[in-house]
């Protein structure tokens, strides 16, 4: 085995190394500066109060009432929450293509976040069509200390609202809302969404 | 010396560099069995929570009937078991408890059933560490399938027995989980299951429920 | 210089395919990500002229061949829909900012082919696309889930033996056939395409006359 590697001379075999550990730096050195996944697929985000239209990329959406209560009765279960259940209504009116309403989470002041679409909350919206508004509901359960300044997040999409436009809406709770829902002793009925804003 | 090494055959050149490494791991104790880290399931007392990775699980008391709920009818093969306790979750977000099925477990029974209504003899019983729950919200018998930030709910871990002998306590099993990337598809997900606690209860015969029609709360 | 030029010539020379070939084998990702999850590939035709469809697909039986022949004989705006039976759904309560388009379709197709699972859509000038749905209209069960195939007689809803033979057990359906679909669009939407799809990327798409 009589090696290339003693045909070149150590200098150059030195240089080669430094050029590698280098090149091999640099490269660190770039993608350790590069924004991190939750920067560059962060969403385009509109803030909105309640009854404040937000005109997202694909369409136009609203939210159209706020409540709450102990417990909840939709045309399919009744539950009782050992927390407090937030009802939100909304308008969603696609532009270009039919679509649903899917992410749907209410987001606290502390970051913990509640998606409609998971275990006993609610989430009634449909395959929604260009130009004709939807009504859609929602409800989620959450401590009632954890409700004054909460936000819902709602963007056209089902996993993750990344890369396109989000409408955060500021639901509006203070603590003398939250004292209210706590003394209710009605059930806050849920209807199933509708076509149209009315027959 | 390099002169010399580069001149050695590939073969031995590899068993050297095998050698060495082997020779690096010396001063952390070479080829000895490593001491195990974790201690193993920890006795709880009945009362006493439990963290099960994003979930705090406090086990209460057991009870078992023929026909215990509205929600799901007599027990065609036997009874139903319920582990009864209060389940926190303390994470920041929802935690689907499909993710972590097996979070609890039960030990010691051979007239478990795989699942409630899997009643199939010829896949029961099932071994009980095979047997799967449905976790029910205690207070208005709706199966709970994710448990929302910061509430504490009364839940029951509902199995199914085949026959009513069953023994005055039963133990449980619990196990935890760690929120982390899987290596093989780079996804974060509750997981690693460890063995976290073991607890005894007593088990008595529970309260056969009223069959009164349903009101809404 | 020139002499290192000369010297590393094939290496040099390399690089260029080398190069090329790393950007090639990305290229897989605009494959996986998006080329076949979007209606790319247009089969085009207009109204009342039969249009000659095929693709292969693949479900959880195995790789299968599609083919059929779709006519979209008339699209009109009507009042109310009516269910697989031709009887008017009385429920539907169609919103003021809504109305109803019935597509009317005429399809030849052997009976084994798997028709079942096509979506609908209606697209307009300013190319806004409204779907078909069945669950548009609360109460109602009236409307069929796959649009293009007679109700009570689907056809298979896989090319598996065990699919084939469930759809002769229960009335295989016509060779060819006529079929209405209802679909719910904003008032004042002027369709100027229909368009049907099973698996994409590919589509059919019928012109409509424009009045």
């Amino acid at each position: 085995m009589t090696s290339i590697a003693s045909r070149i001379p150590v200098r150059s075999r030195v240089g080669t190394g430094i050029l590698i550990v280098a090149a091999l730096s640099l490269g660190r050195v770039v993608t350790d500066h590069m924004p991190g996944q939750d920067r560059h697929e962060r969403p385009f985000t509109t803030a909105a109060k309640v009854g404040q239209t937000v005109h997202l990329r694909t369409g136009d959406v609203v939210v159209t009432k706020v409540d709450g209560g102990k417990a909840i009765a939709t045309p399919i279960e009744a539950d009782a929450s050992p927390g407090l259940w937030v009802a939100i209504d909304f308008t969603w009116t696609p532009r270009a293509d039919t679509s649903v309403l899917g992410y749907k989470v209410v987001r606290t002041t502390t970051g913990d976040t509640y998606d409609s679409l998971l275990g006993r909350n609610v989430s009634f919206c449909g395959n929604s069509i260009p130009g004709l508004p939807e009504s859609c509901r929602m409800a989620v359960e959450m401590p009632p200390d954890r409700m004054p300044g909460a936000v819902v997040d709602i963007a056209p999409v089902f996993d993750s609202p990344g890369y396109d436009s989000l409408a955060t809406v500021d639901l509006g709770i203070t603590d003398e809302t939250v004292k209210k829902w706590q003394a209710r002793t009605d059930v806050v009925k849920i209807p199933m969404n509708t076509v149209g804003t009315g027959s | 010396m390099w002169r010399w090494a580069i001149d050695r055959p590939l073969r031995q050149v590899v068993t050297g560099i095998g050698l060495f490494l082997l020779l690096l791991t010396a001063p952390f104790g070479g080829w000895a069995k490593a001491p195990a880290t974790a201690t193993g399931p920890e006795r709880f007392a009945v009362g006493k929570p439990m963290t099960l990775g994003p979930l705090e699980l406090t086990v209460d008391r057991a009870s078992w009937n023929t026909d215990p709920s509205n929600t799901f009818g007599p027990s065609k093969v036997g009874a139903y078991l319920l582990v009864i306790g209060h389940l926190r979750n303390s994470s920041n977000a929802m935690v689907p408890v499909g993710v972590m099925k097996d979070h609890l477990r039960l030990t010691g029974l051979t007239n478990v059933l795989a699942s409630m209504d899997v009643t199939d003899p010829k896949e029961n019983p099932v071994p009980p560490d095979k047997a799967d729950y449905t976790l029910y919200n205690a207070p208005d018998t709706t199966v709970l399938s994710s448990v929302a930030p910061g509430l504490t709910y009364e839940v029951a871990y509902v199995f199914e027995v085949k026959g009513t002998t069953l023994p005055d306590r039963v133990t449980v099993d619990t196990f935890g989980y760690t929120w982390r990337k899987s290596s093989l598809d780079q996804t974060e997900m509750w997981l690693d299951r460890t063995p976290v606690g073991t607890v005894t209860v007593p088990l008595h015969e529970g309260v056969k429920h009223s069959h009164a029609p349903t009101s809404t709360p | 210089m020139t002499a290192w030029l000369r010297g590393n010539r094939w290496g040099l020379a390399l690089v260029i395919p080398a190069l090329l070939l790393a950007l090639a084998a990305n290229s897989l990702r605009l494959q996986l990500f998006w080329w076949t999850y979007k209606p790319h590939v247009a089969t085009s035709g207009v109204q009342g002229k039969p249009v000659h469809f095929a693709e292969d697909f693949d479900d959880f039986d195995g790789h299968w061949h599609r083919a059929l022949d779709l006519t979209v004989t008339s699209v009109t705006t009507v009042a109310a829909p009516r269910d697989p039976d031709g009887k008017p759904i009385d429920d539907a309560r169609t919103p003021a900012e809504a109305q109803w388009v019935k597509v009317s379709m005429h399809v030849a197709a052997s009976p084994t082919a798997v028709l079942f699972g096509c979506r609908l859509s209606l697209l307009d000038a300013s190319g806004r696309e409204t779907e078909y749905t069945d669950g548009n209209l609360v109460d109602s069960d009236y409307l069929p889930i796959s649009p293009c195939i007679p109700d009570a007689h689907q056809g298979p809803v896989s090319g598996g033996p065990k699919a084939q033979g469930d759809a002769v057990e229960a009335g295989p359906r016509p060779a060819a056939y006529d079929v209405d679909a209802y679909v719910l669009t904003a008032r004042g939407f002027r369709p100027t395409a229909v368009r049907l799809q099973w698996t994409p990327p590919r589509y059919v798409q019928i012109a409509l006359p424009t009045t």
